[in-house]
């Protein structure tokens, strides 16, 4: 295949890394870091065009209504005021994703969405306009629980979706591995109970937000996410796609899809918006933060577990409300562990709820695997960490099993043990087998308990991704890697140039990501999102061999006669004349040959000539063909522990140290690999103990929609993080890597009902586990 | 290594990869331009705002549509060293001035205007401050730095905060090299409880905040 190596070996998580670049290195300037420091990075909330008016929502001032009356008229006759587009607009097809809308398309209206978009010369006249919409609403029931909702007697929450039932399921009906029954026969001992998460939300940096401009038949479109493909395929009804230019800046704060309802929504509603009123226009949605909810925000977990007095786990059984534990969002309970049998339901209900999303993911499944090691170590007296060690494997296999049918097959090193190793180097930084203890057992002499939390599971970015990427070498020497924007903040564009500089043999100063604006370079796969760098390494690396392998090819033959713009190039000789490409290599922009070091050009000597010729592309299909194989499996682990105080009098929880430990596989930048690490570990803490919105039961709305109401981890509610990293080579990526982006945040979300029950010897399997909780739990409330 | 001593370093590194201009240099002859337009006359914006208006969605006065009533004042600033010369309404605040009106798009939003933040602090004669909760009508003749002017004086604070990944999404960055300026212009060389108390208010949602104890430390000679 074009791009490898002779002799290489045929996966690519088996190529070795480049040894002694910029792969692995510390201290690697983010490419994007000076930008973004001095504040002259550029967000969508930044572009401002010649002529631009100012959008903003007329939403849903109640949970869950109707629209009796809306006039728009006093609105519409403001001064300054260039449209009121309303829900009823027989002009307008209002955009709708899965069946979710962020414009209502009936008079139905939920917390949330919109029934008008006001568009004026400037923001205070939108606000203005805004106050002088008169609205008249129909309250209709309000249903806050999801399993409410699915009682007989429940009002019928959406009838115009269906009129007799608010069931709706959810990616299932369900998954079954094994025999569940078989399961529970052969254990010693089944439990069961029942978890339950609140409303946590994305609560996030940048407001949506999306900018348009139509110019004649072309059609100029900012859009605020990380999905420049999935984005552009939603422009579809508003212009021919190759008239579109579509623009992804800098993302303030994602953490994934979020974007997928009211974010690509807002940039259409600014497309709509810039036609009807032929004038460039920025829609702000400054409430963003806090519509809608995480994807397993107000879930509930019924478990009921089977196990064998010595730690095996026979038999999971699980039906859930509303999370996302489904195959399709990777259950890690199957993917990650040996439990042989497994059946899990999951349902969910039209009830007030508005839209997902999903920042940080996985916690639905990763909270499956931390609640079971938990509560069977807790019958058993036993340590979780060992419970998680026991039941390690991959698919209802253990690891003899994987050792030998997998690993072996597909040449992974079969001495290396992932669960283990980051068990080991995490217990040891906690110093955990010291400090663990039996749940309630140790009260400090400050009189608060303490407590031990841990969690563990399979990293879910370990598989390979399809990918494209374009390289051109510039006239003076610089390099373009080609490919869309991605930037979700976990320092793509420099662990990408790290890989293309490395297998290039160019200096790491002279890579950029240029990303596809709309104007340069191809139309691919994101570098961003859950599979980030494992996703596009693969092309990554295949592009920077083949760009290689063209300078070296070039450079040893002449420059041939050519045209441009009418002039008569000369032709030029080669300039290692009578030399081989083989007998030649590159490093640090070097082009040397082998055996002659000192025969030397720059690639800028030579890219001046050559320029126009040095511009390669590829574009990768993961698991076909040659490198692919038919199934992956998740043989990577993670482990994240916690050390805790409960003041008992208060029920506060002071968290004193929290300590990460991923198997990355092969890490490109540590740097930035640690960041993913920390930055999840305040934000899961922050989800675990404190993020939720609270909701009147009367009304169904939020009464803490802000970031003064709506309490997140800063600086010092963390007293210390450590993070460490593993390499085993167990991912698929290439050199055996693996992503890291998800993990943290999911994990460290689900991890203190683990640590409070340590400390107090009680479960509270509620999340946030907040103060009253605990208080609860102990009888003082 | 000492503060100048890693300073010049950091400055002949980059000499050394620029062919022979460093970013400094390049910057202090760009403000010798601008500033000599500058010198005791608040038009000079124009001057920037044009070179902005020049890039495509940068905003400029003259994209700016604001209504001005019969309410509206001239206010003087001083920004990042400009003399500037705005008029407001009343009602407006520091933020949206700076931001519309004059191009500093460093400053954010994160918290929607409640002060939570610490996205859009600037250093107002001397003190940080949040441009949010600020009415601009108050702000006459103030002095005022944003990180674009850090960047400029205090580009070893910038360095260690690009090497040590202070920033990961970025949008809350500049508030922060912001708050550990006015920091560090109080304290030269603060604790680690110093630094957490001074930054201890701005959220950072990715979660970057044990790196901006390392990058003040670094630049400080604590680390």
């Amino acid at each position: 295949m074009y791009g490898l190596k002779e002799g290489e070996p045929l996966y690519p998580w088996l190529w070795p890394a480049p040894e002694g670049g910029m792969i692995g290195k510390r201290r690697v300037p983010r490419v994007d870091g000076y930008e973004k420091a001095s504040g002259s990075a550029v967000y969508t909330r930044d572009i401002y065009r010649p002529g631009m008016l100012y959008a903003k929502f007329l939403r849903s001032p109640h949970a869950h209504a109707k629209i009796k009356r809306l006039d728009t008229s006093k609105a519409e006759a403001l001064q300054g005021v260039r449209a009121v587009l309303r829900y009823d607009d027989p002009g307008i097809q209002w955009p709708k994703l899965s069946g979710q809308a962020l414009v209502s398309d009936t008079n139905h209206w939920y917390e949330g969405m919109v029934g008008a978009v006001v568009v004026g010369e400037s923001e205070a006249i939108v606000d203005r306009a805004l106050r002088l919409i008169e609205l008249e609403m129909e309250e209709l029931p309000v249903i806050l629980d999801v399993e409410e909702a699915l009682k007989p007697d429940a009002p019928i929450m959406r009838p115009d979706v269906d009129p007799k039932s608010n069931h709706r399921p959810r990616f299932g009906p369900y998954f079954k591995y094994g025999d569940i029954e078989k399961g529970f026969a052969e254990a010693d001992k089944v439990i069961e109970w029942k978890a339950i998460t609140e409303h946590d939300v994305w609560a996030g940096v940048e407001a949506h937000v999306g900018v348009a401009e139509c110019r004649g038949d072309y059609l100029d479109v900012w859009h605020h996410g990380q999905n420049w493909l999935t984005m552009m395929t939603g422009l579809r009804p508003y212009s021919p796609l190759n008239k579109i230019h579509l623009y992804l800046p800098y993302n303030g704060a994602f953490f994934g899809g979020s974007s997928l309802i009211a974010s690509h929504h807002t940039a259409e509603v600014a497309v709509i918006a810039a036609r009807r009123t032929g004038c460039p226009v920025k829609v702000l949605d400054d409430e963003s933060h806090f519509v809608g909810g995480d994807e397993d925000a107000r879930s509930r977990y019924y478990f009921k577990v089977g196990f064998k007095l010595d730690g095996r786990i026979t038999a999971v059984q699980l039906r859930c409300y509303e999370a996302w534990v489904t195959e399709t969002t990777t259950n890690k309970i199957y993917k990650g562990t040996s439990i042989p049998n497994i059946y899990i339901t999951c349902d969910s209900a039209a009830y007030t709820k508005p839209f997902d999303q999903c920042f940080k993911h996985g916690c639905s499944t990763v909270r499956v695997t931390t609640q079971v090691w938990e509560h069977v170590a807790g019958e058993l007296g036993m340590d979780p960490s060992k419970i998680a060690q026991i039941n390690d494997g991959v698919e209802g296999h253990d690891m003899a099993y994987v050792n030998e049918h997998v690993k072996k097959p597909q040449g992974f090193d079969t001495a290396r043990d992932s669960c283990k190793e980051v068990n080991e180097l995490g217990k040891k930084i906690m110093e955990w087998d010291k400090k663990w203890h039996l749940p309630g057992t140790k009260i400090l002499p400050n009189g608060k308990y303490h407590g031990m939390g841990y969690v563990s599971t399979v990293e879910w970015a370990h598989t390979v991704g399809t990918g494209g990427m374009g390289i051109r070498v510039n006239a003076d020497g610089s390099v373009d890697l080609l490919a869309t924007q991605c930037d979700g903040g976990w320092a793509g564009q420099t662990a990408y140039s790290q890989i293309a500089a490395d297998e290039m043999g160019v200096s790491f100063e002279d890579i950029r990501l240029r990303p596809f604006e709309g104007r340069d370079g191809f139309v691919t796969e994101p570098g961003g999102g859950s599979q980030g760098l494992s996703g596009s390494s693969l092309t990554t690396v295949r592009a920077s061999r083949k760009m290689k392998q063209l300078i070296l090819e070039k450079v040893t033959q002449p420059t041939p006669l050519r045209r441009t713009l009418g002039n008569l190039m000369p032709s030029r000789p080669a300039f290692f004349p009578n030399k081989k490409p083989e007998e030649l290599d590159m490093k640090d922009s070097v082009i040397f040959e082998k055996a002659h070091p000192e025969n030397k050009k720059t690639l800028a000597q030579i890219a001046g000539a050559l320029t126009y010729y040095l511009f390669v592309w590829d574009y990768t299909m993961a698991h076909t063909g040659r490198g692919g194989v038919e199934h992956e499996y998740g043989m990577v682990r993670q482990a994240h522990f916690v050390e805790i105080e409960v003041d008992p009098d208060t029920g506060g929880i002071e968290i004193l140290k929290q300590v990460s430990v991923n198997d990355g596989g092969k890490v490109i930048n540590p740097d930035a690999f640690n960041g993913q690490q920390y930055g999840g570990a305040y934000m899961g803490l922050s989800r675990s103990t404190k993020e939720t919105l609270y909701f009147d039961p009367k009304t169904g709305l939020a009464l803490n929609d802000n970031l003064i109401g709506y309490p997140v981890n800063v600086m010092n509610d963390v007293a210390s993080i450590d993070c460490a990293i593993v390499e085993t080579g167990l991912g698929y990526a290439p050199y055996g890597s693996c992503g890291v982006g998800e993990d943290g945040g999911a994990c460290n979300h689900t991890i203190m009902p683990t640590a409070v029950y340590n400390a107090i010897g009680k479960y509270v399997d509620s999340e946030p586990v907040t103060p009253d909780k605990i208080l609860k739990a102990l009888g003082k409330a | 290594m000492p503060r100048e001593e890693k300073k010049k370093s950091a400055e002949e590194n980059e000499k050394d990869r620029s062919g022979g201009i460093s970013r400094r240099e390049f910057t202090i002859a760009s403000m010798a331009i601008f500033g000599a337009a500058s010198v005791g006359e608040g038009k000079a914006i124009t001057q920037v705002a044009n070179k902005k208006l020049a890039q495509p969605g940068i905003a400029s006065q003259a994209t700016a549509k604001l209504p001005l009533t019969s309410s509206a004042r001239k206010i003087s600033l001083t920004v990042n060293k400009w003399k500037y010369e705005v008029y407001v309404e009343p009602e407006w605040i520091l933020r949206d001035v700076l931001r519309d009106q004059l191009g500093f798009l460093s400053i954010k939003d994160m918290c929607n205007g409640y002060g939570a933040c610490g996205s859009c602090t600037v250093i107002m004669d001397g003190r940080p401050v949040l441009s949010c909760m600020t009415f601009a009508a108050e702000c006459d003749s103030a002095t005022i730095e944003t990180a674009e002017g850090v960047a400029v004086d205090m580009q070893d604070l910038i360095e260690a905060y690009v090497m040590n990944h202070c920033m990961q999404c970025g949008y809350c960055t500049p508030g922060f090299v912001v708050t550990a300026k006015a920091l560090l212009d109080r304290i030269p060389k603060p604790t680690e409880g110093e630094i957490r108390d001074a930054l201890g208010g701005n959220i950072c949602r990715c979660g970057t905040y044990t790196q901006h104890i390392l990058a003040i430390k670094e630049v400080t000679g604590n680390a």
